[in-house]
């Protein structure tokens, strides 16, 4: 979305070079989307490609989001860089849980998009990490280049400045996960009865 | 070199597994049950009671020393309703820096031993107070295979998570319809 200017407005000409308009929402967003902070965590060999892409070499920081935070609480973003397991899943709930509003998550990698190669005989992994966080970009690859993560980025970005802040997952990830919890509901009770 | 593939029709026997064999057989008879000393991967099969001293004497011979636990790992044969427990065990000290010299030349330090014990009743002693590093292994094992490790102290999962259902390598093992809220699809529906 192109920034409101002043003829948006009708605004007196005279007062054009002296007033800035615009709207909170387009400031709002301006903000989020120029420091966007990753957390801090990797889980499995896409984290070695972000490390790079967070290095000299592609410097994610030239887009404000390299501020990598070992705290989720400080953090706008995260990045699940890595295969998810079932026994890695609820940590990466909880971290999620843990990140203050607004806050964005990039699927990076094969394994988190949808399990990748342990897709089929796996036991172990999460067949997609939207099962567990509701994801705003899906970066597919494995793992993917740097080139691939800051394109990602970029385009969590414009999304970001898109809608002032709110992405997708305000409306139809949201829909989407709490059909999927409805269903997991559904499949924890049909274990228990196995069991 | 052109006719060495005829040559070669029988394969080549083991010395290192041979006279780790022998020197059982002298020491132990009881507990040897079959063996394999020839081609790439020889070994000695024992009963799951000789298993302890049979790894004591590898261990403590002279001539053996085999001071190193590499692997245990454990085979799942339904169809023999049985389950395997492989040993690999490493000597350095009677072939100091060649113990990850290639299996096909002679006289390298590696020696298997295998135990098979019933598929419903898959209890196995320990050899973790002979090997204190087979003690990570031997829970591994249990973690995927299930396979129950008497007269240790503890044996509780390594990998995964406590709560997980069942022993995943067991061939009869099926998937679970999700785990903590997490949906699974199974490989038949995919």
């Amino acid at each position: 979305m192109p920034e409101p200017s002043a003829e948006d407005y009708q605004l007196d000409p005279e007062l054009q070079s002296s007033v800035v308009l615009t709207s909170l929402e387009w400031l709002k967003g301006w903000g989020r989307r120029n420091a966007l902070w990753p957390v801090s965590f990797g889980l499995a060999c896409c984290a070695m490609e972000m490390m790079a892409t967070a290095a000299t070499k592609y410097d994610i920081d030239r887009f404000g989001a390299g501020v990598f935070r070992a705290s989720p609480r400080q953090s706008d973003v995260m990045i699940v860089a890595g295969t998810v397991t079932h026994k890695m899943a609820p940590r990466v709930r909880r971290l999620y849980d843990q990140m203050p509003d607004p806050k964005y998550v990039i699927a990076m990698g094969a394994c988190t998009v949808g399990g990748g190669p342990y897709v089929k005989y796996g036991y172990h992994v999460v067949q997609g990490v939207d099962l567990v966080v509701p994801v705003d970009i899906y970066l597919p690859g494995c793992p993917p280049r740097p080139e691939a993560l800051i394109d990602a980025v970029r385009k969590l970005q414009y999304r970001i400045s898109e809608k002032g802040g709110r992405t997708l997952r305000f409306d139809a990830v949201e829909k989407n996960r709490e059909d999927q919890r409805h269903k997991a509901a559904g499949g924890e009770a049909a274990v228990q009865a196995d069991a | 070199m052109t006719n060495e593939s005829d040559t070669q029709a029988a394969p080549p026997e083991d010395p290192v597994t041979l006279r780790a064999l022998e020197l059982l057989r002298q020491e132990h008879p009881d507990a040897v049950v079959d063996a394999l000393t020839t081609g790439r991967h020889p070994f000695i099969e024992v009963t799951a009671d000789g298993l302890h001293e049979a790894c004591v004497l590898l261990r403590d011979h002279d001539e053996l020393l085999y001071d190193c636990c590499h692997l245990v790992s454990g085979v799942d044969r339904p169809d023999q309703e049985q389950i395997e427990v492989v040993y690999h065990l490493v000597s350095y000290s009677t072939h100091p820096g060649d113990a990850y010299r290639k299996r096909a030349e002679k006289n390298d330090p590696y020696v298997a031993l295998k135990v098979r014990v019933p598929r419903d009743k898959p209890e196995v002693p320990t050899i973790s107070d002979v090997w204190t590093g087979a003690d990570w292994h031997e829970r591994e094992t249990y973690d995927l295979v299930g396979v129950i490790f008497t007269g240790r102290e503890e044996l509780r999962r390594i990998l995964l998570p406590e709560d997980w259902p069942g022993h995943p390598l067991r061939k009869d093992w099926e998937f679970p319809v999700g785990y903590h809220g997490v949906p699974i699809v199974p490989p038949e529906a995919q």
